[in-house]
């Protein structure tokens, strides 16, 4: 069952003023399975905590519909298996880190033991045990956003929202938060992860979305997204040996350094090019699929998508 | 209460509010024992003295208004000190914290509203029973309505938290919803004298905007006057600032929770 689901759903802030407003989501249309981790990409104001904050019922749904485990954000009980950790969060300034997990427990209506047991291995997970009785304003940044991803754990959610959980972190903060999330990933839960930042998407997701002026324009698995359309690098022992592609095969983008570099009409036609390598008699040593990273697909589809606007 | 009555009693003790009403409440413990213990002279040549007590019997028992004050100031000071709650539970950041538990909108404020009640109510009535305390002891004097004077201060203290909650929510910030209830307390002042102003301005629509308000607004005036004379045992012939006074209150609480049902954060 889907954990998530949007149906052509539209956010329009200050939908009343006479300027029209601003279409913050614009029919998105999403589903998100579990367990999985989906990385929600896009530039800054591309929709992505408006996203969440609609599917949490924070912002109310302009048009077009949402559930969560099945239900609307409109029902309250659509939250329990939901856990939280917002962009640039202030938590209430008068708890400790324990106190924080506690008062959570508390308003997801937890019973006492639970919360006890919960707090308890949340704070060993995120390795903040030491921390526990102090308060959460003392905390460094990279401390906060490991409370905060306590926090977000103690309803043992379905699916976890985190909103850019690495921003503003040191590079050492980051692998410690990056550690927390492949633990919550193996105990099988759902994340939908915000984030500008490709390389983190990259590291953890199972499938991304671009999001760009909120709209969802591609989704799909990280190698789907990266893999370069039929580009092929071989790698073989071409000497001085000449060796032409037919057009209706595809085409030769370069050869230098015993590596060719092919753009194929279709993927099978690797294998012709195999065949003839050896018919030519020459060595083969390597045959790979080209990759492009994420941040180039990104840019890519971000840019073709304005070229194609204006 | 989800946490919440549990939560504003550690905002209270974090915030070391604590210590301000300890210290209203020493000057008032300490103003009765100096005025407990003063001898007065009385009769034409000054040749009969008597003590406090005696004369607080005479003169029917003026301590019973200035108890019931301190317990009103004690009721203003938790008003000023709980006026940011709820701006502050909804900045950018935060409200994400409280808005995306399960639990409706309604109750969170609800929750938070009984949660400042119990935590400074209590905080009240432990100061209030000490203030009463002293009077009995240094005045012999027993209040048999004292229960009443606490419980129309606590309904005074909810109705004052109904405007600030109403700021809080509808513009967002403490210093509004301290002006907001100042306003409400200004114009409970002048609605109090609203037979002399009507004496003294002779105009219809004045008269009539004078009687609309004082039947809209909270009359915390009046209603503390209620209260002593409730708590002194005497009868009261009109509640109708205690039934407008909650009526209004309770209104607001509810335009207060459509506003907040409908908000984007
Ligand atoms: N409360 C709000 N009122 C008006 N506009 C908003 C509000 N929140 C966000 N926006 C606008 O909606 C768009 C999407 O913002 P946001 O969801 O924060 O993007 P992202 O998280 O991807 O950076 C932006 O243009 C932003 O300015
Ligand atoms: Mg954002």
């Amino acid at each position: 069952m889907n954990v998530v689901v949007t149906e052509d759903l539209t956010k329009i802030y200050n939908a009343g003023m006479k300027k029209g407003g601003i279409t913050a989501l614009d029919g998105l249309s999403l589903a998100i399975g579990q367990p999985e981790i989906f990385g929600l990409l896009g530039p800054n104001g591309a929709g992505k905590t408006t996203l969440l904050k609609v599917l949490l019922g924070i912002t109310r749904i302009s048009a077009g519909s949402a559930t969560i485990v099945g239900l609307p954000p409109d029902n309250p009980a659509s939250r329990r298996k939901v856990g939280y950790l917002p962009e640039n969060h202030r938590f209430p300034p008068h708890l400790s880190g324990l106190g924080l997990l506690e008062f959570t427990g508390r308003l997801y209506g937890l019973r006492r033991n639970v919360i006890d047991s919960r707090a308890g291995s949340l704070l060993d997970m995120v390795d903040m045990d030491k921390w526990a009785n102090t308060k959460i304003t003392k905390y460094s940044k990279g401390m906060q956003q490991r409370i905060g991803l306590a926090q977000a754990m103690m309803s043992d959610p379905e699916i976890l929202f985190l909103d850019e959980p690495t921003d503003g972190v040191d590079p050492v903060g980051k692998t410690e938060i990056r550690k927390v999330l492949q633990k919550i990933r193996d105990e099988g839960k759902s994340i939908l992860l915000n984030s500008h930042l490709l390389s983190e998407v990259e590291s953890v997701a199972d499938r991304v979305g671009i999001l760009s002026r909120g709209k969802l324009i591609k989704t799909g698995s990280v190698d789907e997204l990266t893999s370069r359309e039929s580009q092929f690098e071989i790698e073989a022992e071409f000497g001085n040996k000449l060796f032409e592609i037919p057009a209706e095969v595809g085409k030769k983008i370069s050869l230098s350094m015993n590596r060719l570099i092919v753009e194929l009409k279709d993927e099978k036609q690797v294998n012709w090019i195999i065949d003839h390598l050896r018919l030519k008699k020459i060595n083969i040593r390597a045959v790979k699929p080209i990759k492009i990273s994420l941040e180039q697909s990104f840019i890519e589809t971000v840019t073709e998508r304005e070229v194609d606007q204006s | 209460m989800r946490g919440f009555t549990r939560d504003s009693i550690v905002q209270l003790l974090d915030r070391k509010t604590i210590w301000l009403f300890a210290v209203v409440t020493v000057i008032m413990v300490a103003a009765l024992i100096v005025v407990g213990n003063a001898r007065f002279q009385g009769g034409p040549h000054g040749e009969i003295e008597f003590d406090a007590r005696e004369i607080n019997e005479m003169l029917g028992n003026p301590m019973l208004s200035v108890f019931s004050s301190f317990v009103s100031f004690l009721v203003i000071l938790t008003v000023l000190l709980t006026a940011g709650t709820i701006p502050v539970m909804l900045v950018p950041g935060r409200a994400e914290f409280y808005l995306s538990k399960p639990i409706s909108r309604t109750a969170i404020l609800l929750n938070r509203l009984w949660g400042i009640m119990v935590a400074y109510g209590l905080l009240i009535v432990i100061c209030g029973l000490i203030g009463y305390a002293t009077m009995y002891f240094v005045f012999s004097v027993s209040v048999s309505g004292i229960i009443y004077l606490f419980l129309l201060n606590l309904i005074s203290l909810f109705i004052w938290l109904s405007i600030t909650f109403f700021a809080g929510v509808a513009l967002g910030s403490t210093s509004m919803a301290i002006v907001t209830a100042g306003l409400v307390w200004f114009a409970q002042w002048v609605l109090q004298a609203r037979e002399l102003i009507k004496g003294v301005v002779d105009s219809r629509a004045l008269e009539i905007t004078l009687n609309v308000m004082y039947f809209v607004l909270p009359n915390t005036g009046d209603l503390s006057d209620l209260t002593v004379k409730l708590a002194s045992g005497a009868r009261v012939a009109d509640w109708a600032p205690l039934y407008t006074s909650l009526g209004f209150a309770i209104i607001l609480m509810i335009v207060t929770l459509v506003i907040f049902n409908r908000k984007n954060y």
